[in-house]
């Protein structure tokens, strides 16, 4: 259990910059989660954090001492690899005992503990397996165990649940989260999955071309996005040009639309008459007797919902409707908007 | 497409014809002449006789051969190992712009034909050849030394030549280990030494072992080096094999010797593969669902 510092991390490969200025500082104990599209330096970061890559500049501490100059085994990372990386020749307790016998732990102590985690993961029974013949779950659960066995000072997870499908990757989701907090490790994790970063995060940093744009809670970076890249990428998003009427509030401000005037939320201090884009997640809105004009341009239903595409002014933003909603194509509709889901960010098209 | 059996056996029938006329029916041939007695007007006479068998074994002095064929091949694919495993873990290291070159390199002794090699040799080894002359100039040797003729020479000639078909596999072999294992094991607090022995000399086995087989066969069969290296001072079981039936005429007796040698080279290679089964069983790569 640690806390973690990056500061000011840079690399490129033959030129082509991988990472830019990564600062980052990782709460001991805490779960951060480095979100992003391929190609962002999510990756990179976690392999200059566990000594993979040489970083061209910058500086990582770790309770305020350098670790630059320790090679990956001098560490004390606990490694999760998206490909699992078990040792293939050895058995699932050959795997998780690697890292201890490493460390020259007594064998009596290293059976222990290897029995002890295996229990966490609940495949105690399949120790004396070669990891062939375990499925792809089981064998993430033998990487998890085998990293957390040697109680590191922090866990490093690159895309863990890439591999596996749906359903197993959402009971394996809960099962990392309930080890992180038991051990109260700290964790960094990469992975390009919104819901699995909100899910899993106590501080999710969306990083954008080898820079965090956004650090924050998952609460954060989904309702009070600070750019429209941040907002697209952490889940579905519609907009709408905006100009501030008036502020009504702290950070809170009536604005004006193509669909008329609703009242949204903010950064603090934005000008009237300031052009802006609104951001409206499709949960923020809903039929009612006041809002937005609009008409349906589209729906298709999903079976939980209708997925509605709605035209105001030129405009098109989506939402979701009840099932059992009936509305004919064309049909005018008036949209409540939620005022505290409705949120204001710069309109970078705007001069 | 299920593959019909007639058409299996039209994709199959060059391959059965080739290994029927040119493989069973020759050994099949060398089996039989085994058990004939000697003739001196054809190639083995009428009768039928265990007595060439009888001979081999009361013999010492063939299976003397026998054993220092075995001795000299099993050194040469020790030595072939040894010096391979460096190359082979720096081929599969280099970057796709260098490879090549390397694997040029690696193969290069196999692009000269056996009997200018084993020419270069003897000029290079003899009386007054480079060898001796730089260690002459060097003042280490007063007058030049015999080189050629020696067992070591042939070993050292047979072990250049090897040393392709035991990097080869053993690259592959290393090539398919996957680099994040070597990361895991760094992360898990294993020095560069510990990752080697753990991770990568276990893994390499599949390769290992293949290329001990492929260079353990070539030796002990290797004929035209050590008659040309070797001259008489070097006798080895091929040479032996070829004296009988060429010199002395008895091609029912060097049937016999082809046989045991065979069989001898047979029961070497089923002993390793069974001894190490397991360590092969454990390394094959690439068999994860």
């Amino acid at each position: 259990m640690a806390q973690i510092e990056i500061a000011g991390l840079r690399k490129a490969y033959n030129g082509a910059v991988a990472i830019d200025g990564v600062d980052l500082n990782v709460a001991s104990g805490s779960f951060v989660t480095l979100l992003g599209p391929s190609g962002c330096g999510k990756t990179t970061t976690l392999r200059c954090l566990a000594g993979f890559i040489t970083p061209d500049a910058g500086a990582i501490r770790v309770e305020g001492r350098d670790i630059m100059g320790l090679g990956p085994e001098g560490r004390d990372f606990g490694v999760v690899f998206q490909n699992y990386a078990l040792f293939p020749h050895l058995s699932v307790f050959d795997n998780v005992a690697y890292g201890l016998q490493a460390r020259r732990v007594p064998k009596a102590e290293i059976a222990a503990r290897v029995a002890e985690v295996l229990g966490l993961v609940q495949l105690g029974h399949l120790k004396d397996r070669l990891p062939r013949a375990l499925s792809g779950g089981q064998q993430q659960r033998v990487a998890l165990a085998r990293a957390l066995v040697i109680r590191p000072q922090a866990l490093l997870l690159d895309e863990p649940l890439a591999n596996l499908d749906a359903k197993l990757r959402f009971e394996m989701r809960w099962l990392i989260r309930e080890l992180q907090r038991k051990a109260g490790i700290t964790a960094l994790y990469v992975t390009h999955d919104q819901a699995e970063a909100m899910a899993l995060s106590d501080q999710v940093a969306v990083m954008k071309q080898g820079r965090i744009a956004q650090l924050g809670s998952p609460r954060d970076i989904y309702q009070r996005p600070r750019e429209r890249y941040v907002a697209e990428f952490t889940g579905e998003a519609s907009y709408l040009k905006a100009r501030i009427a008036e502020a009504v509030g702290n950070g809170r401000y009536r604005v004006a639309t193509a669909g008329g005037e609703v009242i949204a939320n903010g950064p603090a201090g934005l000008a009237a008459g300031s052009r802006h884009l609104l951001l409206l997640r499709p949960e923020a809105l809903q039929p009612g007797a006041a809002g937005l004009r609009a008409t349906l341009q589209g729906r298709f239903f999903v079976g939980s919902a209708q997925h509605c595409e709605m035209r105001i002014g030129d405009e098109v933003i989506k939402l979701y409707l009840p099932p059992q909603a009936e509305l004919g194509e064309g049909a005018a509709v008036t949209l409540a908007v939620d005022q505290d889901a409705a949120w204001l960010l710069p309109d970078e098209a705007a001069p | 497409m299920t593959a019909r059996p007639w058409r299996l056996a039209i994709l199959g029938a060059p391959a059965l014809f080739l290994l029927v006329v040119f493989f069973v029916l020759p050994y099949g041939e060398i089996v039989m002449m085994s058990f004939r007695t000697p003739s001196s007007s054809a190639p083995y006479g009428d009768g039928v006789t265990l007595a060439n068998y009888a001979r081999m074994f009361a013999d010492g002095h063939y299976l003397g051969i026998l054993a220092e064929t075995v001795a000299v091949g099993a050194s040469i694919t020790a030595i072939c190992l040894l010096i391979s495993f460096p190359i082979a873990l720096h081929l599969s290291n280099v970057g796709d712009r260098w490879h090549t070159l390397f694997y040029a390199c690696v193969v290069s002794p196999l692009l000269v034909g056996v009997l200018v090699r084993n020419f270069g040799w003897m000029i290079i080894l003899s009386f007054n050849g480079p060898i001796n002359q730089i260690l002459l100039a060097l003042g280490l040797i007063d007058r030049p030394v015999r080189l050629l003729f020696t067992v070591e020479v042939v070993v050292l000639a047979l072990v250049h030549v090897f040393i392709p078909f035991m990097v080869l596999p053993i690259t592959t072999a290393l090539r398919n280990i996957p680099p994040s294992l070597y990361e895991a094991s760094r992360s898990l607090g294993a020095g560069r030494f510990a990752t080697f022995w753990r991770v990568t000399l276990p893994l390499s086995f599949p390769g290992v072992q293949s290329g001990v087989i492929l260079v353990f066969v070539l030796a002990i069969s290797a004929y035209v080096t050590p008659v040309l290296l070797g001259g008489q001072f070097v006798v080895l079981m091929p040479t032996v094999i070829v004296q009988q039936l060429i010199a002395a005429f008895a091609w029912p007796f060097g049937a016999v010797l082809a046989m045991i040698l065979t069989l001898s080279t047979l029961t070497c290679v089923l002993v390793f593969a069974f001894a190490t089964r397991g360590l092969a069983r454990r390394a094959a790569i690439g068999r994860t669902p």
